[in-house]
């Protein structure tokens, strides 16, 4: 007699705070931020901080960051359905200042293991002091842009 | 009576004689003196021609003197000016880039991320910490 084990596809998974490598990007649109080269970088990592059903993103791994600069997005079952879109101000050249946006959605594939959805949007920012280019963003990039970016951001097993 | 006639003839003659005699004394003494003034007007004239000459000579030599002058001063103007439209886009270039790193720090300073503009050596990874991805 042989016993089966099957992983239902109403397993749900869990999400826990810490940082998560980055794989396998690709565009899901026009990269026209020129965002995929930033997440197809071997080293790439992000930070993921887990509170109740809510997790919060920080992309660029930065410390200190404000609230205003981490998406956000709600733990359903083990979909991570966008919450709070994040909008700052960067700065460019020459006093540009640039308004970037971006959202995360996606699923929960395993245990602290993700497949997801980065919007990003860039343009001028209304209160920019200076004129901001493309070259201000990344290469062959017209503002404003957008890209739409997945990849998968999975912990690595000795930090689980 | 022939007598006395040749006798008269005789005395005119004499006399006549001795009167050219005396003008043409007076002739070479006019010509004695035409011809030192004529040496005289001959020396003036030589040292006349010396002079110009000299003259002619010292002209060139100050027109090729002036000539180099009024090239090194050409030179020296040039230089200046050359010197002064340099030092004049020095300035400019250095008030520009004074108002550009002043407009960056504040852009920087109004910034929500605070990371430093894109420069050309910038990395991916700098690149993402400034745009937040």
């Amino acid at each position: 007699m042989v016993l089966v084990a099957c992983s239902g596809s109403n397993d749900k998974f869990t999400i826990s705070t810490g940082t998560y490598n980055v794989s396998g990007a690709t565009a899901t649109s026009a990269d026209g931020c020129d965002a995929l080269s930033i997440f197809t970088d071997p080293a790439k990592a992000i930070d993921i901080a887990v509170s109740g059903t809510t997790a919060t993103f920080n992309l660029s791994q930065t410390a200190n960051p404000p609230s205003n600069a981490l998406p956000t997005a709600t733990i359903n079952g083990n979909a991570l359905d966008s919450l709070a879109q994040a909008s700052f101000t960067s700065a460019g050249t020459g006093g540009c200042l640039l308004r970037i946006k971006n959202s995360i959605s996606g699923e929960l594939t395993a245990n602290d293991d993700t497949a997801l959805t980065l919007t990003v949007e860039v343009s001028q920012d209304a209160g920019s002091p200076a004129t901001c280019s493309g070259s201000d963003v990344g290469t062959n990039v017209t503002l404003p842009c957008q890209s739409g970016i997945h990849f998968l951001a999975k912990k690595p097993a000795a930090t689980q | 009576m022939k007598l006395a006639i040749a006798a008269i003839s005789a005395a005119l003659l004499a006399g006549c004689s001795q009167q050219a005699t005396a003008d043409l004394a007076v002739c070479k003494s006019d010509l004695a003196r035409a011809q030192s003034d004529l040496a005289t007007a001959k020396t003036a004239q030589t040292a006349a021609e010396q002079k110009a000459t000299g003259l002619e000579q010292q002209v060139a030599t100050l027109n090729t003197e002036l000539t180099q002058v009024q090239g090194q001063a050409t030179d020296a103007v040039k230089a200046a000016e050359e010197k002064a439209a340099h030092a004049k886009a020095g300035a400019k270039k250095a008030t520009k880039e004074a108002a550009l790193q002043k407009a960056e720090a504040e852009a920087q300073q109004k910034a929500d991320i605070k990371a430093p503009p894109p420069t050309k050596n910038e990395t991916t990874q700098q690149r993402g910490k400034r745009l937040g991805l």
